[in-house]
C-alpha cells in the first residue's frame, strides 16, 4: 500500500483492483460530504420516524370505535 | 417497550396481541427493521400475520417503496385493528386524499411527510457562517454534529467537511479539533483528525493515527484486524516520510508505548528489536500476525510486566520504564 492508496481509500474513492483490507478502508472512511447539503440525503429519513407514540394514537381511536 | 402511563397501558394490551409484536412495531418506527424477529411472530396466530404485515409495509412506505407497501397492506383486511392503519398509509404514498383521513391520522401523515425543515435551516444557518469567521463555523458546526451524531457516518462526514472548510478559508481548526474530540471521544477523534489532516499535513496524521491507535489498546476497544489495520497505515505514512523528517524522531516514543501496549493487549510475548521507526512498525506488523515468531526469538526487546504496579519495564536497549493503561493516557493525550 502507498500514499497514494491511502488518499484515495480517504476521498472515497475505489480501490477494487488493489489488495486493502477493509479493516484499511474503515479506518480510513467515510469520505467528507462534498457540500453539506449531502446531509440530507444522509439523515433527513431518521427524522421522519416518529417513534411509536403517533401512530399510537391513530390505534387508540380504532380500539374505541 | 412502549413507553406509556398506566393509564395507556390496558389499551397496549389491547391492540396488539403479544408483547413481541409491540417491539417489532416500536422498531419499525423507530427506523429499525428485523425481518427474521417478523418471519417467527406472523407463526403466531391470525392476528399477529395481520400486525406483521402492516409492520411490513409501515417499513416499505419508510423505504419509499410503495408498489411493496401496497402488496404488504393488500394482505391486512380492513375490519381489524392493525387495518386501522391502511388508510393513513395510501395517503401518505399519495393514494388517498386528506379529507378522508381523521385527526389524528392527519396529524401522523403531516408529521411524517413533511420536509426536513429543522435539518435545512441548519444546514444554511451553517452555509452562512462561514461568512461570519472561524468562531461562529466551529460553534455551529459543532452543534449540528451534535444533533446527527445518531446517524454516526453523517457526523464524521459533516466533521472531515468542516477540517476542509477550515483549510480552504484560512481558519485556526485548534478549537474545532477540540470539539471534534469532546464529540467523538479521543481514539475516534484523533483518528478523525488525523483523516482531516493527511493530504495536507501527513506528518501530523502520522502522529494522530498511532495515538489514536494507542488509545483505541489502552480502552481496550480494538481487533487484532483492526490493529492491523492501523499500523499498515501508520506505516505507509513512514514510508512517505523523507528519512530526515524530525516526525521520524518524534514518533519514536510513540512508538515505544505502541510496542507496549500491542504487547499487553494481544499476549503477543517478545518484541523483535529494530531501530528505524518504519522496521518497528513492521515488526510490530508481524508479530501481531505471527509471521515473525522464529525471527522474534533470536533478535527481541524482553518485556516484563508488572500488573500488581501497573508499571511495564522494557529491559534491553532502549532501557525505560513505561507506565501502562491510564498512565499511558495521562502522558499522551
Amino acid at each position: 500500500m502507498e500514499y497514494k492508496d491511502l488518499l484515495e481509500i480517504a476521498a472515497g474513492k475505489s480501490n477494487e483492483n488493489k489488495d486493502i483490507s477493509d479493516a484499511v478502508k474503515k479506518w480510513l472512511s467515510p469520505p467528507p460530504l462534498d457540500k453539506p447539503e449531502e446531509l440530507e440525503k444522509l439523515i433527513s429519513t431518521r427524522y421522519r420516524y416518529t417513534g411509536p407514540g403517533k401512530w399510537m394514537k391513530i390505534l387508540r381511536e380504532a380500539a374505541k370505535s | 417497550m412502549i413507553a406509556t402511563g398506566s393509564a395507556n397501558a390496558v389499551s397496549l394490551n389491547t391492540i396488539f396481541p403479544s408483547i413481541a409484536v409491540s417491539d417489532a412495531f416500536e422498531a419499525v418506527t423507530n427506523g429499525m427493521h428485523n425481518p427474521e424477529v417478523l418471519e417467527r411472530l406472523a407463526d403466531e396466530g391470525r392476528e399477529s400475520a395481520d400486525w406483521i404485515n402492516m409492520i411490513n409495509a409501515i417499513q416499505a412506505f419508510y423505504k419509499q417503496d410503495f408498489m411493496l407497501m401496497c402488496r404488504w397492506l393488500d394482505e391486512v383486511p380492513d375490519d381489524c385493528l392493525a387495518g386501522s392503519l391502511k388508510k393513513v398509509l395510501r395517503h401518505m404514498s399519495g393514494d388517498t386524499p386528506a379529507e378522508n383521513l381523521g385527526f389524528y391520522e392527519e396529524k401522523l401523515a403531516k408529521r411524517i411527510t413533511e420536509d426536513s425543515r429543522f435539518l435545512s435551516s441548519a444546514i444554511e444557518q451553517l452555509k452562512e457562517s462561514i461568512e461570519y469567521g472561524e468562531e461562529l463555523f466551529v460553534e455551529t458546526v459543532s452543534l449540528l454534529i451534535k444533533e446527527v451524531k445518531k446517524s454516526p457516518a453523517a457526523a464524521e462526514s459533516l466533521a472531515l467537511w468542516s477540517f476542509r472548510i477550515c483549510i480552504e478559508n484560512d481558519f485556526d481548526d485548534e478549537t474545532l479539533a477540540d470539539n471534534i474530540i469532546m464529540l467523538f471521544g479521543q481514539a475516534e477523534g484523533l483518528r478523525l483528525i488525523g483523516l482531516s489532516l493527511l493530504e495536507t499535513e501527513p506528518e501530523s496524521a502520522l502522529i494522530c493515527f498511532t495515538r489514536s491507535l494507542i488509545k483505541k489498546l489502552v480502552d481496550r476497544t480494538l481487533s487484532k484486524e483492526d490493529a492491523e489495520a492501523a499500523l499498515e497505515i501508520i506505516g505507509t505514512l513512514i514510508s512517505a516520510c523523507h528519512p530526515d523528517d524530525p516526525v521520524l524522531i518524534d514518533i519514536s516514543e510513540m512508538l515505544t508505548m505502541l510496542e507496549s501496549e500491542l504487547i499487553l493487549f494481544f499476549n503477543l510475548g517478545k518484541m523483535p528489536r529494530r531501530n528505524d521507526p518504519a522496521g518497528r512498525v513492521s515488526a510490530m506488523l508481524d508479530l501481531l500476525s505471527g509471521r515473525s515468531a522464529d525471527a522474534a526469538a533470536e533478535d527481541e526487546v524482553d518485556v516484563e510486566y508488572e500488573s500488581a504496579s501497573e508499571t511495564t519495564t522494557v529491559t534491553k536497549e532502549p532501557s525505560v520504564s513505561i507506565p501502562k493503561g491510564e498512565a499511558v493516557q495521562l502522558e499522551l493525550f
